[in-house]
Order: C-alpha cells, then sequence, then structure tokens
C-alpha cells in the first residue's frame, strides 16, 4: 500500500503543488467569475432554446450546446484553476437555469444533476490534464457533449417518451457520437485559444490572484 | 437599455410560502404527475390547476408564456408515438396524448413556480436549506446577469460588425469561421468577467464575506399555505393509491 502510494506521488500529473491547486479557497472575486460564466453559459443555452422553439426539433438547441458549453468549461479551468470550479459553476447554472427552458422545461429539476455530473467529470479530467493545456481543452471538450446525450437519454428512458430506445440508437451511434465529439473539441480549443489570448489581461490576474 | 423581459416574469405577487410552492410544484404535483394511470390524469390535471389558481399565478400570462413549449411539445411527442409505439393508430394516439399531457403539465408546474417566485426568495430558501449562501448569492448573480450578457453579445456583434465583421460562406473555410467567432467571445468574455470584478467589489464594499454568515426573512404559512399542501398531497396519495 505504501508502495502503491508512493508510486502515485511519482506520476506527475497527480502531484498537485500547494501554489497550483485548490489552497486558497473559494473568494468573492472568484466565485463572481464563477456567476458570469454560468451567465454566460446560460445565454447561450437561451439561444439554443430559441432556435429550437423556431425550427420545432426537441434537442436542436444540442447544435449551439455542442460548441458553448465545451468551450465556457475549458475556460473556467483555465481561469480559476481550482478543482470544483466547474462543478461550482454548473450549480449555479442548475440554480438559475430553473426557471427557464434550458437543458429541460422550466422546474425541471434534473437539470442541476446534469450540470453537477458534467462538471465533476470536466474538473476530473482537468485535474489529470492539467500539464498539458491543449489536451485538457480537447479531452474536455470531446468528452462533454456525448456525456451530455448520455444523461438526457437515461432522463428520456426514466420519463417513458416514446421511441426513446430507437432514437438512442440514431443518437448513441457511434458515428453520432464521433460527430459530436470532433465539435465538442473545437468548442474546447476555442476555449483554450480565447483564454490564451485574455491571459495577460489585468482581469484576468486579478481573478486568478484573488 | 437593458432587457428586463427576462426579469418581467417575477413581477405577479405570490400568496403562498415559497417552501410551499417548491414542494408542491417541483416535486408532489409533477410526482403526482408521472405516477397517476391514465384514468386518473384529468383528476391530477385539474388539481395542478387549481394548485397554480391558489398560488397567485395568471393563466392566461402563464398560457402565453408557455405556448410556444407546449406545442412544440405536443407535436413532437404525438409525432413520436405515431411512428414508434406499438399498437393499432388509435393506441399510438391515445398514448402520445397521455404522455403529452404529462410533458405539458410539468411544463406549467414549472412556469408556474418561476413566475410566482423571486430570485431574493430563492436566494433566502438556498440559504435556509443548508447551502452555504455564497453558492445561492453566485446563482442569484448568474441569473441576474443573463440580460446583461445577452445585452453585450448584440454589443459586441454589432461593434464588430461596424469594424467590417460578416460570416460570409466563402471567407477562409474552417479557420476562417474560428477568427470571427474568437473575435467576437474575446470581447465578450473580457467585459463579463470586468463585471464580475466589479460585482465583486461591490459585495466587498457593503461588508460582504462568503465565510461569514448572513440574516434571512423568518418563513411564515398562511392559509393558503396549507390548502395548497393539502391538495398537492391528495393528488399525490390519489395517483399512488389509485
Amino acid at each position: 500500500m505504501v508502495a502503491s502510494v508512493v508510486a502515485l506521488g511519482a506520476v506527475p500529473s497527480l502531484r498537485v503543488t500547494r501554489e497550483e491547486y485548490g489552497v486558497k479557497g473559494w473568494s468573492v472575486t472568484k466565485l463572481m467569475a464563477l456567476a458570469g460564466l454560468a451567465a454566460v453559459d446560460l445565454a447561450g443555452g437561451i439561444a439554443g432554446g430559441m432556435i429550437q422553439a423556431a425550427v420545432g426539433i426537441p434537442g436542436a438547441a444540442g447544435v449551439v450546446m455542442i460548441f458553448w458549453g465545451p468551450m465556457v468549461y475549458v475556460f473556467n479551468c483555465m481561469l480559476i484553476r481550482q478543482f470544483g470550479s466547474v462543478t461550482i459553476m454548473m450549480v449555479f447554472y442548475g440554480i438559475a437555469a430553473l426557471p427557464l427552458p434550458v437543458v429541460g422545461p422550466p422546474g425541471f429539476l434534473p437539470k442541476i444533476l446534469i450540470g453537477l455530473i458534467a462538471g465533476v467529470v470536466t474538473d476530473t479530467l482537468y485535474f489529470f490534464l492539467r500539464r498539458s493545456k491543449r489536451i485538457a481543452a480537447l479531452v474536455i471538450g470531446a468528452t462533454n457533449p456525448p456525456l451530455y446525450q448520455l444523461l438526457i437519454f437515461g432522463l428520456g428512458t426514466a420519463f417513458g417518451v416514446p421511441g426513446i430506445e430507437r432514437l438512442g440508437r440514431i443518437v448513441l451511434s457511434p458515428v453520432t457520437i464521433v460527430v459530436i465529439m470532433g465539435a465538442g473539441a473545437l468548442g474546447g480549443f476555442l476555449g483554450y485559444d480565447v483564454f490564451d489570448r485574455l491571459k495577460g489581461s489585468s482581469v484576468v490576474k486579478r481573478i486568478q490572484a484573488s | 437599455m437593458r432587457d428586463d423581459r427576462t426579469l418581467s416574469v417575477f413581477q405577479a405577487a405570490s400568496t403562498s410560502s415559497l417552501w410551499v410552492r417548491f414542494l408542491c410544484f417541483l416535486i408532489m404535483l409533477p410526482v403526482a404527475i408521472f405516477l397517476v394511470p391514465e384514468r386518473g390524469l384529468v383528476v391530477v390535471c385539474i388539481g395542478s390547476i387549481v394548485a397554480m389558481c391558489l398560488s397567485g399565478v395568471d393563466l392566461r400570462a402563464l398560457w402565453q408564456r408557455t405556448k410556444a413549449f407546449c406545442v412544440v411539445s405536443v407535436v413532437a411527442t404525438l409525432s413520436l408515438a405515431m411512428l414508434f409505439h406499438r399498437g393499432n393508430s388509435m393506441d399510438r394516439l391515445s398514448f402520445g396524448t397521455v404522455v403529452s399531457t404529462r410533458f405539458i403539465l410539468y411544463i406549467l408546474l414549472g412556469m408556474s413556480f418561476s413566475i410566482v417566485t423571486r430570485p431574493f426568495e430563492m436566494l433566502c430558501a438556498l440559504s435556509k436549506s443548508g447551502l452555504p449562501h455564497r453558492y445561492a448569492i453566485g446563482s442569484m448573480v448568474a441569473f441576474r446577469m443573463v440580460p446583461m450578457v445577452a445585452q453585450r453579445m448584440r454589443d459586441v456583434f454589432e461593434a464588430q460588425r461596424a469594424r467590417g465583421l460578416h460570416f460570409r460562406p466563402s471567407d477562409g473555410g474552417l479557420q476562417g469561421v474560428a477568427t470571427k467567432i474568437l473575435a467576437l467571445l474575446t470581447p465578450l468574455l473580457h467585459a463579463v468577467l470586468q463585471s464580475t470584478l466589479g460585482f465583486s467589489e461591490t459585495l466587498a464594499t457593503r461588508g460582504y464575506h462568503p465565510e461569514r454568515s448572513i440574516t434571512n426573512p423568518p418563513t411564515s404559512l398562511r392559509v393558503s399555505d396549507f390548502c395548497l399542501l393539502a391538495l398537492s398531497s391528495l393528488s399525490l396519495a390519489f395517483s399512488l393509491f389509485i
């Protein structure tokens, strides 16, 4: 057991330095930054919801969210650099989205759980991949859309939506998954690129120093 | 000018306590709708509408806000049922009608809750439920910032368009489109982060500290709360034991 703990410490991605990760706690500045990013994610979701209302196809909002969501998650990870940042942002997002037609109809409580799961998965991935930010951005971006598909499919099955099994075969088919993973990876890389442009700005430095 | 349409949904006055509304509209009645068999759905439907009236919801305003979602849900659910459900046409239509009715009731109950609940009530309720108030305030700030973010998106788009940014199919392929999206996202995120710094400074100057306790208004129950609870409990019991 001691040998395995020592071996884990030897793995570079698992060694955490105090300056790097999760020691400073959650300041008001960081919490407000997370709230702002949750609002950005929510605004994208509302835009997607308007597309869905216009075309009348359930899930059409995903066309926007495939890019928008991963972009915000990756930007969040690189900005705040604390484990739990995306999880907290998704809690803000889920609670603020409760009265809105985003990730389900208004008042749909499971949307908080969906966001929470996605946040935990994203934080965990970034924790292990934080040494290489580009790879982290691509992996996080690629992982989130199929995860959301899976969670929404699970909810549809639980609520007995007619034809959900056949829809699931199309939506969860290898071709669809590869396409949405590619689109998500592109969104994640956009988030990395935006952070790369803003990392020298005083706004980002003030948030990271708080 | 700031768009307050999102926030104007909270102008309706409520006659019941937030906790009672949360319990009835988001837990008891949705569970009753989920569990009730087909023959009891009409009773639960009537119970839900009476519950909305007891909470002070304007049914006409509710329909105005939800008709798009309701119509889309009905059309989509009926189409899926006619295409994929087993049995003859009448069986499929009947199944689709029952499922779409359940979905419409979920939407109406959720929107009713949001119409009669103010963001400050949500903040107090989340704090009282044990969630640290720093997360409750974050949720409220996120909700309040949505119209501001939407306005910034429009402003950034107009400003970049005035600088010559146009989305045309023949512009540099994927890389060209990505460059233009970056030209929109970068100023938007910078502006949002600047606003959040302003929010945090405002909270700090008003003496807010995320680790210290805050004062919450007291909770009181009225007659309408007990009536709403009784109605929701009866609906749930009916759906369980019919």
